[in-house]
């Protein structure tokens, strides 16, 4: 499936002819998983939604430019990752706010959200154990974070991880090495409290 | 454990002592927790998915706003406009002042040489043969010095 998408897309040099069906069927393909990353990074729901939809519009919107040099999961994780790097930067003005309108849908859909969680039990023991990792985290960088999550919580390979943000993979693997001694320290500091 | 199996193929040994076993074990519950922790029933990916067409609908019927790019392209090419005009202004400033400069000089030998042949005295004889050089007619005008000198 993967891979007929691919050719599809890179075959395809006009947006327009992309059809919209092939695109549904990438996102609905795609969806979860950029998602996920998305919310691992930012650690919440309504703001994951949001920047959800951001990166299939601008997938859409960029179309032209997939050269099908790389996976096409891999080319919507890096819109994601930068998507959530531009709303980090931008946080402090709240641009990204006013810019989707999250100020007015939040106390809508936060609501909605809770009432429809599949099971809510499960969910929450997850978060909190997550949330003792996210904490670990807080101690590292940005970047680092990233590459710790992509890495073991996507089970991406170095090299995949290089792609998406657009590095060397001796830079990934480097910065993997801090990020992850980082957290051993907080974790075992922690489990000897 | 595979996620230990993984960590040892690209960290050196001495990371994974016994005691890391803890660590290890959080880290191979990352995955599955991750997974959990960003669950939501199919509505809610369905309500997401239509939100998406949405928005793509909607930029499509105000690309502007969605691909700044023909704004900025159209600043860019009068910017560029402008100082194309602007050195193109002033580069060819020096060119005509340099013509005006070579016109005044020439205008100046033909008057030096024009007084010399109507009643000039003798010591600005070698200004007008030069004047004369350079005017081209150096082969006319002794000719007719010549003449003037005979019926002299």
């Amino acid at each position: 499936m993967e891979t007929i998408l691919t050719a599809a897309l890179t075959s395809v040099r006009d947006q327009s002819k992309v059809t919209a069906q092939t695109f549904d069927q990438l996102m609905r393909l795609h969806q979860r998983r950029v998602y996920r990353v998305i919310f691992l990074l930012v650690r919440d729901d309504d703001l994951a939604d949001v920047l959800t939809q951001e990166c299939f519009l601008r997938a859409y919107q960029k179309l032209g430019s997939f050269r099908g040099d790389c996976r096409v999961d891999t080319w919507l994780l890096r819109i994601a990752v930068n998507l959530v790097r531009d709303y980090g930067r931008s946080r402090r003005n709240s641009f990204w706010k006013r810019l989707v309108g999250l100020d007015e849908q939040r106390a809508d859909s936060k609501s909605t959200l809770v009432a429809v969680q599949p099971s809510p039990e499960a969910t929450l023991l997850a978060r909190e154990e997550l949330k003792e990792v996210w904490k670990a985290l807080d101690a590292v960088s940005a970047q680092q974070r990233t590459i710790f999550l992509l890495r073991f919580a996507e089970e991406m390979s170095l090299a995949e991880i290089a792609d998406v943000l657009g590095l060397a993979t001796g830079s990934v693997k480097a910065q993997l090495f801090r990020a992850t001694a980082t957290v051993r320290e907080v974790l075992r500091k922690k489990q000897w409290r | 454990m595979e996620i230990i199996r993984r960590l040892k193929r690209n960290f050196p040994d001495e990371m994974f002592i016994a005691d890391d076993q803890c660590v290890a074990e959080t880290l191979s519950h990352l995955p599955g927790l991750a997974r959990q922790a960003s669950d939501h029933p199919d509505e809610y990916w369905q309500k997401q998915h239509s939100a998406i067409w949405e928005r793509i609908s909607s930029a499509r019927l105000h690309p502007s706003q969605a691909s700044p790019q023909p704004v900025w392209a159209g600043i860019a090419a009068v910017v560029v406009l402008a100082m194309t005009l602007l050195f193109a202004g002033s580069a060819s400033e020096p060119a005509k002042q340099v013509e005006n400069r070579n016109d005044s000089d020439h205008e100046l030998l033909l008057a030096v040489e024009r007084a010399v042949q109507i009643e000039g005295p003798e010591a600005l004889e070698p200004a007008a043969l030069l004047a004369l050089e350079i005017g081209g007619g150096h082969q006319n005008h002794s000719a007719e010095k010549g003449n003037q000198s005979h019926e002299d």
